[in-house]
């Protein structure tokens, strides 16, 4: 199937990029940005291709719907929240950084032996326009998280050469916990109207749901202690860590570790 | 009287704390780690295969094999209801109170912001005239004036939070005046009842008869399912009021009542010749043939590789017994019992539906809820207020922006308001 080779493809670009502007400064300071774009359109492109190839094998369905296609789609998030906030971001190596994240997702997705790649079947319980809307959401939502993530985690490295300096670590720290905040409520919303009209009620207290919940509620606590106690610097990083930790938890955890409504993710 | 007073306000001041918020939430969040990694709503024996006796004891004891509907759980929900209420009412009286003028700045200090523009030729009086278009006007001087854009900015933390009361509350509505049960058919069959879920289940009558007429399952040709579609008839009074087809996600509304594809079942139904005569029995049915009664016990698909089997329990006269009848192994299919010769000709099986059942009036007030928490968010993320200062300064006038937290914002904000007033 070609959507695979394009996703193997995309991969490799991935790795070529870390790799040659961590060697080529000109390649990092200009054409950084320039050769984002490129790849995220070849992910973009593989995506549509797996589209259009689930069409020739008789299902026809976008590709939301097992664990393969969720990966594909978490390293395309990430990929675009970095094209989103770039100018916020500012600095070729905390991009380089984000960009690792989608390479590493990307390369456990598309060669490890343990995952299934075929394109499958929708379940009836997927057959909602809902899909799109929740599955996007919620991938936004743990890019976001996940670029919150790192920005907490390079917080506690001294700013010498490359790493920015940590008040440009903290604004990006807190846009994309804000940004990730939004979608994760719009995630767990538009879950709960699918949930309705799908399961028969707007909350089952399902695992991920919970999870979806406890995250939500960790992040909640870091605003608070943002906008009403005037928290900053360690306190955030460390908080932004807690939260994706949970976001983990919510992702895979949650489908590896525990049975429930959600279990067709595995 | 006094004392009366602090004690009151002492407990206001605690209901409306954050800090009350913060240790609630916490605990919620803590409850929903226990509701998630202990399994709910199991029986003692699935806890017993993981727990000792005495861990059991605590869980069973503190309801942490059912957190969710525990007392205690729903009761820090509506505790963190109310406190979200009081703490909400503190801010929002607070924001109300804060839109008090701060002191006009002087002038050679808004001169030198970097988010000052200088209007030569222009007067104050111009300046508002075209500012008013969409700014409002809070006070004015001799030396200019002061406006406000976008104040509703401020009140997106109102919106949250009053939106997210709105759904506890919504959520407490349908605790307390909805219920879920449900519905099994097989084709053709109606019922004008449904079975309650709970932990004794019970029947609730329907003023109407729902009627199955068809239920059929589509696979896709590597044998996942692709559709379930039950065809469904309300019939009230004798009449057909409805008749819609219910798949997965796409339920059916009857007086305030959903109706879901929510499973199906298979139903068992044997073909026996008693002395040569057919006769057919289901799995609920009985079967009289003088006095010999007969029922299922039990029926297997497939047993031990020997093909599908059925358990019959029998009274012959007073005297009780079972017998197993195996559908495709000579020795096992007759039998004799009570002088007559019975044989499991056939075992055909029947599919049948089950509707799950739902109503839930505090559904429409959730929406309300997840609609205004949605544009509160957008407000408090996305838009921001602003303040504009409009001074008058040698031959012309200064207009200055004071933005809010949002620092490369003001560029584009000032180069707009360049344009606006068409100066370099």
């Amino acid at each position: 199937m070609w959507n695979e080779h394009m996703f193997l493809s995309a991969t490799y670009l991935y790795f070529l990029l870390i790799l040659l502007s961590s060697f080529i400064a000109s390649l990092r300071q200009k054409y950084l940005f320039h050769a984002i774009v490129i790849i995220f359109i070849i992910h973009t492109l593989a995506l549509l291709i797996r589209w259009v190839e689930s069409y020739k094998v008789g299902y026809g369905h976008a590709p939301l719907s097992n664990y393969y296609e969720s990966l594909m789609v978490f390293s395309w998030c990430i990929t675009l929240m970095v094209l989103i906030l770039r100018k916020k971001i500012n600095s070729s190596m905390v991009v380089l950084f984000i960009i690792g994240g989608s390479f590493l997702i990307m390369a456990y997705a598309n060669m490890s032996p343990s995952i299934d790649r075929e394109i499958r079947p929708l379940l009836p319980a997927l057959q909602s326009n809902w899909l799109y809307v929740h599955v996007l959401t919620c991938f936004l939502a743990y890019s976001s998280f996940f670029l919150s993530f790192l920005s907490g985690i390079l917080f506690f490295f001294k700013s010498k050469g490359p790493i920015p300096n940590p008040s440009v670590l903290e604004e990006i720290n807190h846009k994309s916990v804000s940004i990730g905040f939004i979608f994760l409520t719009a995630g767990i919303l538009s879950g709960a109207v699918w949930a309705h009209y799908a399961w028969g009620s707007y909350w089952n207290w399902d695992p991920k749901e919970t999870w979806s919940l406890i995250t939500w509620i960790i992040y909640a606590l870091y605003l608070h202690g943002r906008f009403v106690k005037g928290w900053a610097g360690k306190k955030m990083a460390i908080l932004s860590i807690i939260g994706f930790m949970s976001v983990l938890f919510t992702y895979f955890g949650v489908n590896f570790l525990l049975s429930g409504l959600h279990s067709y993710a595995t | 009287m006094s004392q009366e007073v602090s004690h009151g306000k002492r407990i206001y001041d605690f209901f409306s704390s954050v800090k009350l918020a913060v240790i609630l939430l916490s605990f919620i969040a803590i409850s929903c780690v226990f509701g998630t990694l202990i399994k709910q709503g199991g029986t003692p024996e699935d806890y017993l295969e993981f727990y000792s006796e005495s861990t059991y004891k605590v869980i069973s004891f503190l309801g942490l094999d059912d957190v969710f509907h525990t007392w205690w759980f729903i009761s820090l929900l509506i505790l963190f209801t109310l406190n979200l209420f009081f703490c909400s009412l503190r801010r929002f009286k607070r924001d109300m109170t804060s839109i008090v003028i701060q002191r006009f700045p002087p002038t050679d200090v808004l001169k030198k912001m970097k988010t000052s523009i200088f209007l030569p030729g222009k007067n104050v009086e111009s300046v508002l005239h075209e500012l008013g278009k969409d700014h409002k006007v809070i006070l004015k001087t001799n030396e200019g004036a002061y406006l406000e854009k976008g104040r509703i900015s401020k009140y997106g933390v109102h919106f949250i939070h009053g939106s997210i009361i709105i759904i506890l509350i919504g959520s407490l509505i349908g605790l307390i005046f909805g219920f879920r049960g449900f519905l099994s058919l097989k084709r053709g069959e109606e019922a004008d009842y449904l079975v309650l879920r709970g932990k004794s289940p019970k029947k609730s009558e329907l003023n109407f008869i729902v009627k199955c007429k068809d239920f059929r399952i589509d696979f896709y040709p590597d044998g996942t399912p692709k559709d379930y579609v039950s065809d469904i008839e309300i019939i009230r009074d004798g009449k057909k009021v409805l008749e819609q087809k219910i798949r997965v996600n796409e339920p059916i509304k009857y007086e305030g009542l959903y109706f879901y594809q929510a499973s199906y079942g298979k139903e068992g139904i044997f073909h026996f010749e008693v002395d040569g005569k057919e006769t057919v029995i289901t799995e609920k049915g009985v079967l009289k043939d003088g006095n010999l009664i007969m029922r299922v016990i039990r029926y297997e698909s497939s047993i031990h590789n020997f093909g599908p089997g059925v358990l019959l329990g029998y009274l012959e006269g007073n005297k009780p017994g079972t017998a197993w009848f195996l559908r495709d192994v000579e020795r096992m299919n007759t039998k004799t019992i009570g002088g007559k010769t019975i044989r499991l000709k056939d075992i055909k099986e029947d599919l049948y539906t089950v509707l799950e059942v739902t109503k839930d009036p505090g559904v429409y007030v959730v929406w309300t809820g997840f609609v205004l928490l949605l544009f509160g968010l957008f407000l408090n993320f996305f838009t921001h207020s602003k303040k504009v200062y409009v001074t008058k300064y040698e031959n012309g006038t200064i207009v200055t922006l004071i933005l809010q937290r949002l620092n490369n914002v003001s560029e584009v904000e000032v180069e707009k308001m360049r344009r606006r007033f068409n100066v370099e």
